[in-house]
């Protein structure tokens, strides 16, 4: 099987954290802030779109306002599926990454 | 909250719209929302900036995402495409096949469309260049002329700014005998002026064009006739003696003029070299009409203004003329006087036609056929596919079968090029075949194809009810059976009316070829009379008659095949003064009538005696009933101070192309010599070869200065309608090509049938139907519709040939023969097609086709 991207793996983990109200701006926000890279807003949309095709994702939409130029929002969500999907990566990552600080980097 | 800057809203709808269905609003909401938060953190400017390359960096990334999900799609699209195309290989080649004929006939046509518009064009000026003519008036008759005295355009250059420069040419080329040390070769030269030069693009490869002078004796070959006349030499500064009587000094040579060129020459000498051999004042007429000038315009000029203004200017002049002068667009010349514009209009329906017939195979089979996609449609429905994207399959489908027929069409075009060139006479390279135009064309072709063709089946294989598909409760094949047989009526009267059309056209040809002229042209042979003996035309007579072979001899000013000699202005006895014919004359010695075995209604024809009499005239049939009296005979005709009295009236005969209708006509003793340019000799048949040898001797001895040629006249009558035949050909070539098409298409169908109905054969077998019995079963269906096809096609082909024929003076009755036999030809063809079909059909073993239920 394929396994998630890392940038898919980030912004699945970003939802994560962030609970609820989770939608584009500040997943992009809190990605900006936490990964100290500059996410495009098509860096962020593109895995939203693809992982809600796939099932991980669920999106509710939210009420217009102004500000958003009176557009409404798409709030995203972890599925069971998603969380899932992680949990795999996290296995994975556990056993590669496991003792990694402590080996010594030989020549 | 401040409001957006305008073009970041520009940025923002294109954005929009092409942002994925699903969440255009909410993506362009949330960039909203951060301009916003950033326009009040840090100006407007700045989060203007921010908002165009954040529209720039993501846009690709989310086109390329959501094409990535829609190819998928595209790839299973393309892969049942193939399988299809693979499983019933023997359709998708009818149908390709039939489609690339289709292409390939329309990209020939319109090569040769675009060729005809590149007539010309490869001279740097084409479109500022006008070509200067005049209006003849004729009482209330007003003739176009192609001709123009030679002052008009000096004068129009003098006169307006506009005009850059002015070029003239002599109309016509006559024939020169030209001596190059000891060469001797006869070609023919255009005399013209050098500022053609500059005026048109004749580009020079040797000597230097700025260099051209004013004088009347030099000389520009062309680089063929340059390697005729002096091999290899280097042939500037060379000189050339023309006619025994005139050196001329060559100073360049041009490139060979390209085959889409209406102003062809070899040879060029100046205009001015007339005045200085024969007539001093021959530029200087305000009346000859013998020239052919072009005005190099002002870029920019106003067409109509400068047409008004020039209109008068030949009588302000020259008061008594009749010539009013007028412009006309040189890049015009070719399409619109040539009778090409006629042409083009006519290959472009034929064209369009073709493709239609080609387009409406595709169609009936596909949707013949549609029965068989039928539980695609219905799996793809049930999963979710809307109707549009079913469309937008089966177009795929069609444009992308159209493509591969395209690739085959542009190879059968590379293959049929050269044929075509030699059935069309015309010289249209390759290259022509892969410039961007072309391509261009092609590619809209394609597409047009695709449409055209995926049209009726998408729409109705998009329409399938899922649940009747999905329980196998089709119609078998039914659904648009009658829509079917309504397009290959449609086909098949297309076809017809195409093989009508090209039978009556090649029957009209054949007619005027061979259309009674009103005198023998067998066994006339004639002979210029140039040099000495234009001068002493009777020895040269007496000698040549003195072989028995050559029975009778007369000379004429005038080939008959056109006797272009012709003025207005006659008057008679009683004439309505409102009437002003236009009257050809010829001038002939005495023995034309013999010669030309002309039939005399009435009076005599010219004699020793009255030959030399000024005022003996014959006239023809025509003239003779125009001038209305009882007596024709001692009629008094005038022209000015001339005048003469009807001696005889001598049965019509065609001096021009049967085209045009025989006018009046007068033919007169010669005036002088120098009018005398041709004899022509009746020679028996059966002493033929000694006959041309003595004729051969005679004239070497006599004209020692000029080759011995001589001509069939016959021959001359052969080639005159020449452009016509050529035409219909071309004409016949697509029309066989039509119905080619739409047997392959029947073929298909057939085929179809047969598979369709073969249980049924089965049933019929196993209750004793004969074999016979069972093809002439299937044949009934497919020739019904050929011979309702006629039906239709008939009257229209009557209506429209009827028309067509109405133009010629001269024209066939229109006859059953070319309807039936065109008839006759698309049943032996529908036969044909359909026979195989039905003879397996008819023999497969009843066992087989029944095994299976």
């Amino acid at each position: 099987m394929k396994y998630l991207t890392r940038k898919e793996e980030l912004v699945l983990l970003a939802i994560f954290r962030m609970e609820s109200h989770a939608y584009l701006v500040n997943i992009r926000e809190y990605l900006n802030r936490h990964t100290n890279k500059k996410w495009t807003i098509g860096n962020v949309y593109v895995p939203l779109n693809r992982m809600s095709k796939i099932g991980f994702l669920e999106s509710s939409i939210g009420e217009p306002n102004a500000k958003r130029g009176g557009k409404a929002i798409k709030y995203y969500r972890l599925t069971q599926l998603g969380y899932d999907a992680l949990l795999e990566i996290k296995k994975v990552n556990d056993v590669m990454w496991d003792g990694f600080d402590t080996m010594a980097f030989e020549e | 909250m401040k409001t957006m800057p305008g073009f970041i809203k520009g940025f923002r709808q294109i954005y929009f719209w092409l942002c994925p269905d699903e969440d255009r609003h909410y993506l362009v909401g949330d960039f909203d929302e951060i301009f916003h938060t950033l326009s009040a953190e840090q100006g407007t400017v700045k989060a203007g900036i921010w908002y165009m390359a954040q529209c720039l960096s993501t846009l690709p990334e989310i086109l390329i995402h959501q094409w990535r999900w829609r190819f998928s799609m595209i790839k299973n699209y393309f892969k049942i495409a193939l399988r299809q195309m693979q499983r019933h290989i023997g359709y998708s080649l009818i149908n390709i096949i039939g489609l690339s004929m289709g292409l390939a006939a329309c990209m020939l046509i319109f090569f040769w469309i675009q060729y005809q518009f590149s007539y010309d064009t490869f001279h740097e000026n084409y479109n500022d260049i006008q070509w200067l003519r005049c209006y003849q008036q004729y009482g209330e008759r007003r003739v176009d002329g192609w001709g123009i005295p030679p002052i008009v355009s000096e004068a129009l250059e003098a006169e307006y700014p506009e005009v850059l420069e002015s070029a003239r040419f002599m109309n016509g080329q006559p024939e020169a005998l030209f001596t190059i040390g000891e060469k001797k070769i006869k070609t023919e030269f255009q005399m013209a002026d050098p500022s053609i030069f500059h005026v048109f693009t004749y580009p020079w490869v040797r000597g230097n064009q700025e260099d051209l002078t004013d004088d009347p004796f030099i000389m520009v070959l062309s680089e063929t006739m340059a390697a005729r006349f002096f091999d290899d030499k280097d042939p500037i500064g060379e000189t050339v003696r023309m006619d025994d009587a005139h050196d001329f000094k060559v100073v360049g040579v041009m490139k060979d003029s390209p085959s889409n060129s209406t102003r062809k020459f070899d040879v060029w000498t100046p205009l001015s070299f007339i005045e200085k051999v024969h007539d001093p004042n021959f530029l200087q007429t305000w009346y000859n009409c013998s020239f052919r000038a072009y005005l190099l315009m002002q870029p920019g000029f106003d067409f109509e203004a400068f047409n008004e203004k020039i209109f008068d200017r030949i009588r302000e002049s020259d008061p008594t003329t009749n010539l009013d002068a007028f412009i006309f667009p040189f890049k015009d010349v070719y399409i619109k006087t040539y009778g090409t514009d006629e042409e083009i209009r006519m290959l472009s329906i034929i064209c369009g036609l073709i493709l239609l017939v080609a387009c409406i195979n595709y169609m009936n089979l596909a949707t013949a056929r549609s029965v068989r996609r039928a539980r695609e449609v219905g799996m793809r429905k049930v999963s979710g596919a809307h109707r549009n994207q079913i469309i937008r399959q089966f177009f795929g489908e069609s444009v992308f079968l159209s493509l591969l027929a395209t690739l085959i069409a542009i190879g059968l075009t590379i293959l049929l090029l050269p044929g075509f060139n030699n059935l069309a006479e015309e010289e249209i390279p390759y290259a022509m075949v892969f410039n961007p135009q072309t391509m261009l064309v092609l590619l809209g072709l394609l597409i047009v194809t695709g449409l055209l063709a995926g049209s009726y089946p998408a729409l109705l294989l998009s329409n399938f009810k899922p649940i009747q598909v999905l329980k196998n409760n089709v119609d078998r094949g039914k659904s648009g059976a009658a829509f079917r047989r309504i397009l290959v009526v449609f086909q098949f009267s297309i076809s017809i009316i195409l093989i009508i059309g090209t039978l009556v056209t090649l029957q009209q040809t054949r007619f005027l070829q061979n259309k009674d002229l009103g005198f023998s042209k067998d066994q006339l042979v004639y002979v210029p009379l140039q040099g000495s003996i234009q001068n002493n035309r009777a020895p040269y007579k007496q000698a040549l008659l003195d072989h028995p072979g050559i029975l009778h001899a007369t000379a004429s000013s005038h080939n008959p095949t056109a006797v272009y000699w012709n003025g207005s202005g006659w008057a008679w006895e009683g004439k309505d003064p409102n009437d002003d014919p236009l009257v050809t004359y010829i001038f002939i010695d005495e023995d034309f009538a013999n010669t030309f075995e002309l039939e005399i209604l009435d009076g005599e024809f010219y004699n020793a005696n009255t030959i030399t009499s000024e005022t003996a005239g014959v006239i023809n049939k025509r003239f003779a009933d125009y001038l209305e009296q009882d007596d024709v005979l001692g009629a008094r005709i005038w022209q000015g101070d001339r005048s003469f009295h009807v001696i005889g009236v001598v049965k019509d005969f065609h001096f021009s192309p049967a085209t045009r209708e025989i006018g009046p006509m007068i033919i007169a003793p010669a005036e002088d010599n120098r009018s005398m340019r041709y004899l022509f000799l009746k020679i028996d048949a059966e002493d033929m070869q000694n006959a041309i040898e003595h004729m051969k001797e005679v004239t070497h001895k006599m004209n020692p200065n000029f080759p011995f040629e001589f001509h069939f006249l016959d021959e001359d009558y052969a080639e005159m309608y020449h452009g016509m035949e050529r035409m219909a050909h071309i004409y016949q070539l697509f029309a066989i090509l039509a119905i080619l098409i739409s047997a392959l298409g029947l073929a298909g169908l057939a085929a179809f049938m047969a598979e369709r109905r073969i249980k049924e054969i089965g049933i019929r077998r196993v209750l004793g139907a004969k074999v016979g019995g069972i093809i002439a079963m299937m044949l009934k269906g497919q020739l019904g519709l050929v011979l309702l096809s006629s039906l239709v096609a008939w009257p229209l082909a009557y209506l429209y040939l009827k028309n067509w024929l109405a133009d010629f003076p001269y024209r066939i009755n229109l006859a059953a023969t070319p309807f039936l036999v065109s008839t006759a030809m698309a049943l032996l063809l529908a036969v044909l097609s359909v026979l195989y079909q039905s003879i397996k059909a008819a023999y497969s073993n009843p066992a087989q086709s029944l095994k299976h239920e």
